[in-house]
């Protein structure tokens, strides 16, 4: 069923993109009714690659029919080949008199093939297609249509606790590479017959599944139509990971602040499609967009919405003073330091000074060489094997940190700011790249015009922000609708958000019908 | 014809009118300085005289829901002497927006940046404002609520930490001043904080809400900004007292004498980072009034390639508006009350009246 949906939206898509698509036009002709015209243009086309299996067999009463059975070894799942096709057939022999004149697929489908995803199909596109994607084409002599048997099975991933966004309390599932196995993760979710999920296929080459999850009278029409049209429009050889959708369909691309959420885990997905979001999974990406994505959404954790609500609040209003630490902990030391000494307490100044005696560099200098070696240090860790990378935090943690100071290259105080802004930074990974960038600005900024300049760039992030509205939705929401407050900057208890995200929802506002609190008293 | 499209709802335009209004209470020095420690008196006595201005204006925002001052100058006055009050008005406003801009410029340099030429400052600020003003109402308006609300935050938290300084003394003598003073005190908050929210008038086509509740939204963002305003200058005499006529910013030496166990110091870090914010917005709806009557009065169709020039045109306004602070301390407090008099209040009254006479709105209502 779903793949004849699927073959839909193929036939659809190539018929959207009739131009653009020449190379596949030679296999838009109906197949031949002679078995051995057939392998040979399967064998033409699918060249001479070994994993190819083109399996021709005859059976029948008194093995009066042939048929061919072709099939891509590893994508399929061998046993239930031999069990549910070839043995059902080979074995019949209980064909009636005349079978030859009256026989059609049909009958194959319905009375003989012990499985359940069956799709008939006369054109030769539709076979390479399924044939390509692990199905199992079936041709017989003399009939001018095929059978597509979805017999799907190869090496996959296991469902593993993610390693990106863990958590302490809560589930541990997170996507894997499948396609199934994520939309099946999702589906587990949310048992509401309105979850739809459309499947389109994007790429020339590699023919990616990808599927829009939503709930239907949650998520906004025009926010799906934008979705929907942007998609189609995406017309590249490859897709290899969700950030390659990400970057076809956002609205801001020079934009600082990424416009599109990811996560890897189906619980978080599932919360936002029920909010009104839209996801969007890709095959081969264990990490599923959404769109459209708020400011907010970058500091709200799984976990805030598993935990009882006054730590929770505790623990967002932390993290949206992480992140104004991330950004201006250091920028803030340098106008300090070079503009506002008379802020900083005495006893602290004379320290401050006394480092400040010891070092050659004016401070923006020192801050670009502590901020450019951190930067470095965990690109470094990041990417080397584990092993190594242990080695590379002792040399940042000692040579970095304590040989600099005492080699006079950088003070103390720096070290510590430095410091407290890149801790500050892990907290809020979703905005790790506006961090660095923005640290980078305000650090001019601060040593051009002091504790001005950062005021100066404050609001003009805050303008930035106001501007961005990605899919039409306002991305600082929560500053504009004040419904939004509940689930901003604080996190309210579950029973008192009775209404979904203001700029998100689209009919069916409300989660819930009444207003009860848990222990019952109104 | 409305040039730009925003949308503001109800709760924002009431925060709005709140920041616009708290963004004047942290410069009180031109009132304080005549009326000393029965500024607080003042203040209430400006804000009930200033209650029938705002009825002037919501009663024009309620008989032309969809346009703004211009519009309804042409409207009522005709095109030829329409054209003439408006520009008027866009005098007003720009003055507004280069007196705005020279405070803010005068603050930084005074306070951090004496060597930094002024202009620096200027521009870099008027280009962030051009920034937000091109984008639109919208953007201008859409901290309206989280500026008002940190300046609230702000004003509550320091009257407690100078609870220590405050003494009841301060207060006294009380009235003993000569009558005028009282007067003039009430005339001037009546026109430069609260006067000023007139602007109002060419930004409410861009309201959500129904011409009936404007006047709601109007009152309760005023008396907002009011009550600020009276805290503030209540919490400054009562730790200053009567030196308080001596400061140029009352509030920022309030802040100065914070110290709790010398742990708690330097509160006016927190005076300045508020002041530039509420003087950031104060900017931008003044400069984007400018550039939109500009815009409506030549009948353009976009604004946006405005700005920038506009821009320029209210820096150097700014620079060539008053020689000095003294001039500018004695125009505020002397002569511009009454230039703004004018504007705030008998010009819109005039409006209405000859709107009255020619039973406009009627007329359009029948025609519509």
């Amino acid at each position: 069923m779903l793949f004849s949906y699927i073959m839909k939206k193929i036939v659809l898509w190539q018929h959207y993109n009739k131009e653009e698509h020449h190379d596949a036009d030679y296999l838009e002709k109906d197949i031949s009714m002679s078995l051995a015209e057939n392998i040979e243009f399967f064998r033409l086309i699918l060249g001479d690659s070994n994993d190819i299996k083109i399996h021709e067999f005859i059976f029948g009463s008194n093995c009066e029919f042939s048929g061919v059975l072709i099939y891509i070894d590893g994508l399929v799942d061998n046993l239930e080949i031999t069990e549910s096709i070839l043995k059902p057939i080979i074995l019949n022999k209980n064909f009636e008199e005349n079978a030859i004149e009256n026989f059609t697929m049909m009958n194959l489908k319905k009375s003989i093939i012990c499985l359940g995803d069956i799709t008939e199909s006369s054109i030769y596109s539709n076979l390479f297609e399924g044939c390509l994607s692990g199905n199992t084409i079936l041709l017989v002599d003399g009939l001018s249509t095929g059978l597509v048997i979805s017999t799907k099975g190869w090496e996959k991933r296991s469902v593993t606790e993610p390693q990106t966004e863990s958590v302490v309390r809560g589930p541990r599932e997170g996507f894997t590479e499948d396609f199934r196995t994520n939309t099946s993760l999702i589906r587990r979710r949310i048992k509401s017959p309105k979850l739809k999920m459309e499947n389109m296929i994007i790429g020339r080459k590699t023919y990616t599944n990808i599927c829009i999850a939503y709930i239907e009278g949650v998520a906004k029409p025009e926010v799906l139509q934008t979705l929907r049209n942007r998609l189609r429009a995406i017309d590249v050889d490859s897709i290899m990971d969700s950030g390659y959708i990400e970057q076809y369909i956002e609205d801001y691309p020079f934009s600082i602040f990424p416009t599109i959420g990811y996560s890897e885990k189906p619980d978080v997905i599932a919360a936002k499609i029920l909010e009104g979001r839209i996801a969007v999974v890709v095959d081969g990406s264990p990490f599923v967009l959404t769109v459209p994505m708020l400011f907010v959404e970058s500091f709200q954790s799984a976990e805030d919405y598993y935990v009882r609500p006054i730590y929770a609040s505790l623990i967002r209003l932390m993290r949206f003073f992480a992140y104004f630490i991330a950004i201006y902990a250091v920028p803030g030391f340098i106008a300090l330091t070079t503009f506002h000494q008379e802020l900083i307490p005495t006893t602290l100044l004379f320290t401050v000074a006394k480092a400040r005696e010891a070092t050659p560099f004016p401070a923006i200098i020192e801050a670009l060489i502590m901020v450019i070696s951190f930067e470095i240090l965990r690109e470094a860790g990041l990417r080397l094997p584990r092993p190594v990378g242990q080695a590379i935090s002792i040399v940042g943690a000692l040579i970095m940190g304590d040989a600099a100071v005492s080699a006079g290259i950088v003070g103390a105080p720096m070290v510590i700011t430095v410091a407290i802004g890149a801790v500050s930074e892990f907290i809020i990974p979703d905005q790790g790249d506006s961090i660095s960038i923005l640290r980078i600005i305000m650090m001019f900024l601060a040593s051009a015009l002091g504790g001005f300049g950062l005021s100066v760039g404050f609001l003009g992030v805050l303008i930035h922000l106001a501007i961005l509205e990605p899919f039409g939705i306002p991305y600082f929401a929560s500053v504009k609708f004040s419904r939004d407050q509940q689930d901003s900057f604080v996190r309210l208890p579950l029973w008192v958000m009775e209404d979904r995200p203001k700029g998100l929802s689209y009919i069916d506002e409300k989660r819930k019908k009444t207003f009860i609190p848990p222990n019952g008293k109104k | 014809m409305k040039i730009d499209k925003g949308k503001i709802s109800g709760i924002q335009f009431m925060f709005t009118v709140a920041c616009f209004l708290q963004s004047s209470s942290l410069l009180t020095s031109f009132f304080t300085s005549i009326t000393k420690q029965d500024s607080w008196i003042v203040t209430i006595l400006g804000f009930i005289v200033s209650i029938p201005s705002l009825l002037i204006y919501t009663y024009i925002m309620k008989i032309f829901p969809d346009k703004n001052l211009v519009e309804v100058n042409d409207i009522v006055f005709g095109p030829i002497i329409g054209k003439l009050f408006s520009i008027v008005y866009l005098w007003f406003f720009m003055t507004l927006s280069s007196l705005n801009i020279k405070d803010l410029g005068d603050f930084v340099h005074k306070t951090t940046m004496q060597k930094t030429p002024a202009i620096i400052i200027l521009g870099i600020f008027m280009l962030l404002c051009a920034w937000a003003v091109r984008n639109g109402i919208e953007v201008v308006t859409r901290y309206s609520m989280f500026f008002t609300l940190i300046a609230i935050f702000i004003v509550i938290s320091t009257s407690f930490l100078t609870m220590n300084q405050m003494k009841i003394d301060n207060f006294l003598p009380m009235l003993n001043q000569p009558r005028m003073i009282y007067i003039q005190g009430a005339h001037i908050i009546s026109t430069i904080p609260f006067g000023e929210v007139m602007v109002f008038l060419m930004i409410h086509p861009n309201l959500e809400i129904e011409p009936k509740q404007r006047r709601k939204y109007y009152t309760y963002g005023f008396i907002i900004g009011g009550l600020t305003l009276l805290t503030i200058v209540i919490r400054d005499t009562a730790v200053l007292g009567n030196t308080i006529k001596i400061f140029a910013l009352p509030p920022f030496e309030t802040l100065r004498l914070i110290s709790i166990y010398s742990g708690l110091s330097r509160i006016e870090v927190l005076f300045a980072v508020s002041l530039i914010m509420l003087m950031f917005f104060k900017i931008c709806i003044l400069y984007y009034v400018t550039v939109m009557s500009i815009a409506y009065i030549f009948n353009l169709k976009s604004f946006k390639s405005l700005v920038i020039s506009v821009g320029i045109i209210i820096i150097m306004y700014s620079f060539s508006i008053y020689p000095s602070i003294i001039v500018h301390m004695n125009s505020a407090s002397k002569t511009a009350p009454f230039q703004w008099f004018m504007f705030e209040t008998i010009l819109p009254f005039i409006t209405i009246i000859v709107a009255k006479i020619r039973k406009l709105p009627k007329l359009k209502k029948g025609m519509i």
